[in-house]
C-alpha cells in the first residue's frame, strides 16, 4: 500500500519547509515558509508565506500557457518569495490538465472560476489573507483579467502580455515599415494562403467591447491593474496609447498602470530582464497594497 | 491521486509528488524514481513526466518525480544546481520513496540530461539497479556544447527579439544562472565510462540509434550490464533543439503510453 498521506494532516495536504538561508536578490533574513498542499478536484501548489505579520491581501500566480507553476524560467518560485519578503502571502498553483495537478475531471464550463476560487479559499485558510491579487503572463493575464471581473474578492491584477486589440494606428506602425521590405510582403503574402496558428489563436480575450464593459467594472469597484507589455506582444501591441485607444476611458484612470518594454521578450529569458519585472511587480505591489518597501 | 511534499535535509529542501493508488492488490514491491532532464528541457518536459508517473502510479506501481535542489519548487538558485548535489538529491529521493512507498526496491527512469547524474550516482552501488534512459543525453561535453549553441541561437537566431540585441550576464545559460563547475561536472562524464554495477539492467527508450547509445551499449554490456533498446515512433520525435519551439511545451504521446506500458509490465521489453 502506498502511503500518500503526509506527515502533518490538515483539512488540506500539507507539507512545510523552511529556506536554510535567505537567497540573494530576494529576502534576506529567512523572511518566508513555503509549504506544499493538494487541493480542490487534484490541485498542487505551493504557498509562500512571510514568517511575519502578512497583509491581507493576498497573491495568486496563475500558469502561463502550459508551463507548470514554477513559471518560464523558474519565475514564479523567485516571485513569490520576493513578495513574501514584502510581507505577502502568495500561492503558484497549477490548474487542472497542467504542471504537476490532475487532469479536468469535470466539464469545462466554469473550471477557470472553480479552481481560482479552490485557490483563494487555500489561501485565505493557510495565511489569513482577505483579498487577493492576480498574476499571470499570456494565458495567465487573460485568466486573471477574466476572473479579476467577476470576482469582488479581488483587489488587482498583474497582466503581463494580456489582454489589448490591434488599432488603426497600431496596424499603420506596425505595416508601414514592413511595406518597403519585398520579402516580408512576400511572407505574409503566402502565409495567408496558408495561416498556421499564431500566439493569438491560444488567447482567450472577450470581444472587444465586453472586454471595455469589463475593464471599466473594474476600475469602478477600484481593482488596481498592472499592464505589462513586452517585445513579445508586438503582434498586437505596440505603442502605450494602444491600451486607451483599445479599452476605453477606464485604462486612463488612477487604478490602471502600464508599463510598455518592447526591448523584452515574452517569457524574460534573461535575468537581468527578469530582475527589472520583480523588482516593478514589488513596487507597484508595494505601492498598491502596502506591506513593506521592497 | 498524487500527493505533494516537501523533503530531504535541513537547508537543502526537495520538492516530490508522489503518484499512487491508496489500495494496490497485489502490493508492487517496487517503486519508480523519475529524473527530469536540466535546464529548459526539464520545463518543457514536465508535463509528459507527470503523465507517465501518474499512469505508472495509478497502476498501484509508486511513483515519484521531484525537483533537484535548485530547479522547480526546491530550496535553493539556480546556480546552486551541481553534479555532487545531485547525486544527494538522487540518494534522498530513493530513500523517501522506499519509505513513502513502502517497497523494497527501486527503478529509475531518467530522461535527457538526467541520464548523466543518474549514471554517476548508480555507478556508486553495490547491487544491480534497473534503468530506463529516455532519449539520454550520455556525452556530457557534447551536451554542454549543445547548450551553449542553443544559447547563442537564443539571443541571435530564435527572433525572440524584436529590432534589438540583449547579451547574457556571465553564468547564464539557457535562461538560468549556471555555474562552471556543473558545466566542467558534466562536461567530464562520459556515460560510456561509467562502470554500473555488474549484473544490471539498462533499458534504453530512443527515437534512433547513434553512435554515442551504441558505444555505451557496448562498454555497458561488456562490463556484465544488460543493454535493450525500444525505438520508438519517429513521427512524435521532439524538436528539442529548434530555436522556434525553445518554449513550447514537449508531449510525446505515444511514447509516454508505450513506456507506461512496458514499465507496468503490460508490454514486454
Amino acid at each position: 500500500m502506498v502511503n500518500l498521506q503526509l506527515d502533518e494532516k490538515t483539512l488540506e495536504n500539507r507539507q512545510e519547509f523552511a529556506p536554510a538561508r535567505a537567497l540573494a536578490g530576494a529576502p534576506s533574513n529567512e523572511a518566508f515558509v513555503e509549504t506544499a498542499h493538494g487541493f480542490g478536484d487534484g490541485l498542487v501548489g505551493v504557498l509562500t508565506r512571510p514568517r511575519v505579520a502578512a497583509s491581507k491581501v493576498g497573491v495568486l500566480l496563475l500558469n502561463a500557457g502550459l508551463t507548470r507553476h514554477t513559471g518560464p524560467f523558474r519565475m514564479h518560485v523567485e516571485l513569490a518569495q520576493k513578495l513574501a519578503g514584502q510581507g505577502f502571502a502568495v500561492l503558484r498553483f497549477d490548474q487542472s490538465g497542467l504542471g504537476d495537478s490532475a487532469s479536468p475531471g469535470k466539464a469545462a464550463g466554469e473550471r477557470r472560476q472553480r479552481e481560482t476560487d479552490a485557490a483563494m479559499r487555500l489561501l485565505a485558510q493557510e495565511s489569513g489573507v482577505e483579498r487577493f491579487v492576480l498574476c499571470g503572463l499570456c494565458s495567465g493575464a487573460d485568466d486573471a483579467f477574466h476572473v479579476g471581473a467577476v470576482d469582488a474578492r479581488v483587489a488587482g491584477a498583474i497582466l503581463l502580455d494580456g489582454v489589448a486589440y490591434p488599432t488603426p494606428g497600431f496596424w499603420v506602425r506596425h505595416a508601414l515599415p514592413r511595406l518597403l521590405d519585398f520579402g516580408k510582403v512576400l511572407r505574409f503574402l503566402m502565409s495567408r494562403r496558408n495561416p498556421a496558428p499564431s500566439l493569438s489563436d491560444f488567447r482567450d480575450w472577450p470581444e472587444r467591447t465586453k472586454a471595455r464593459g469589463m475593464l471599466a467594472e473594474m476600475v469602478a469597484r477600484d481593482v488596481r491593474l498592472l499592464f505589462v507589455f513586452t517585445g513579445g506582444a508586438y503582434h498586437y501591441f505596440n505603442h502605450r496609447a494602444q491600451l486607451g485607444a483599445s479599452l476605453g476611458r477606464a485604462a486612463h484612470e488612477k487604478q490602471v498602470s502600464l508599463d510598455f518594454w518592447p526591448e523584452y521578450d515574452h517569457t524574460f529569458f534573461l535575468r537581468k530582464h527578469r530582475r527589472v519585472l520583480l523588482k516593478r511587480i514589488a513596487a507597484w505591489m508595494a505601492s498598491e497594497f502596502g506591506g513593506k518597501t521592497p | 491521486m498524487s500527493a505533494p511534499f516537501f523533503f530531504g535535509a535541513p537547508g537543502r529542501n526537495l520538492f516530490g509528488l508522489l503518484h499512487g493508488r491508496e489500495e494496490a492488490h497485489p502490493a508492487s514491491k517496487h517503486a519508480l524514481l523519475l529524473c527530469a532532464p536540466l535546464l529548459q528541457d526539464g520545463i518543457r518536459s514536465h508535463r509528459a513526466l507527470w503523465s507517465l508517473a501518474q499512469t505508472v502510479g495509478e497502476f498501484g506501481i509508486p511513483a515519484l518525480t521531484f525537483d533537484w535542489y535548485g530547479t522547480g519548487d526546491s530550496g535553493g538558485q539556480d546556480v546552486e544546481l551541481t553534479l555532487p548535489g545531485m547525486l544527494d538529491d538522487l540518494e534522498r529521493a530513493c530513500a523517501e520513496l522506499l519509505r513513502r512507498g513502502e517497497v523494497s526496491s527501486v527503478q529509475f527512469l531518467a530522461l535527457r540530461s538526467a541520464a548523466l547524474p543518474l549514471l554517476a550516482a548508480l555507478e556508486r552501488r553495490v547491487d544491480p539497479v534497473e534503468i530506463v534512459l529516455w532519449d539520454p543525453q550520455l556525452d556530457g561535453a557534447k551536451l554542454v556544447a549543445s547548450w551553449k549553441d542553443q544559447h547563442r541561437q537564443q539571443l541571435d537566431g530564435s527572433g525572440r527579439y524584436v529590432n534589438v540585441t540583449h547579451e547574457s550576464d556571465e553564468g547564464e545559460l539557457l535562461g538560468f544562472g549556471v555555474s562552471d563547475a556543473l558545466l566542467d561536472a558534466l562536461s567530464a562524464l562520459d556515460a560510456a565510462h561509467i562502470r554500473l554495477p555488474q549484473g544490471s539492467r539498462v533499458r534504453m527508450a530512443i527515437w534512433e540509434m547513434n553512435d554515442d547509445l551504441d558505444r555505451f551499449a557496448r562498454e555497458q554490456r561488456a562490463g556484465g550490464v544488460s543493454v535493450e533498446a525500444v525505438l520508438l515512433d519517429e513521427g512524435e520525435r521532439p524538436e528539442w533543439n529548434v530555436p522556434s519551439r525553445f518554449g513550447g511545451q514537449v508531449f510525446p504521446r505515444r511514447a509516454v503510453a508505450q513506456l507506461a506500458q512496458r514499465m507496468t509490465a503490460q508490454v514486454p521489453w
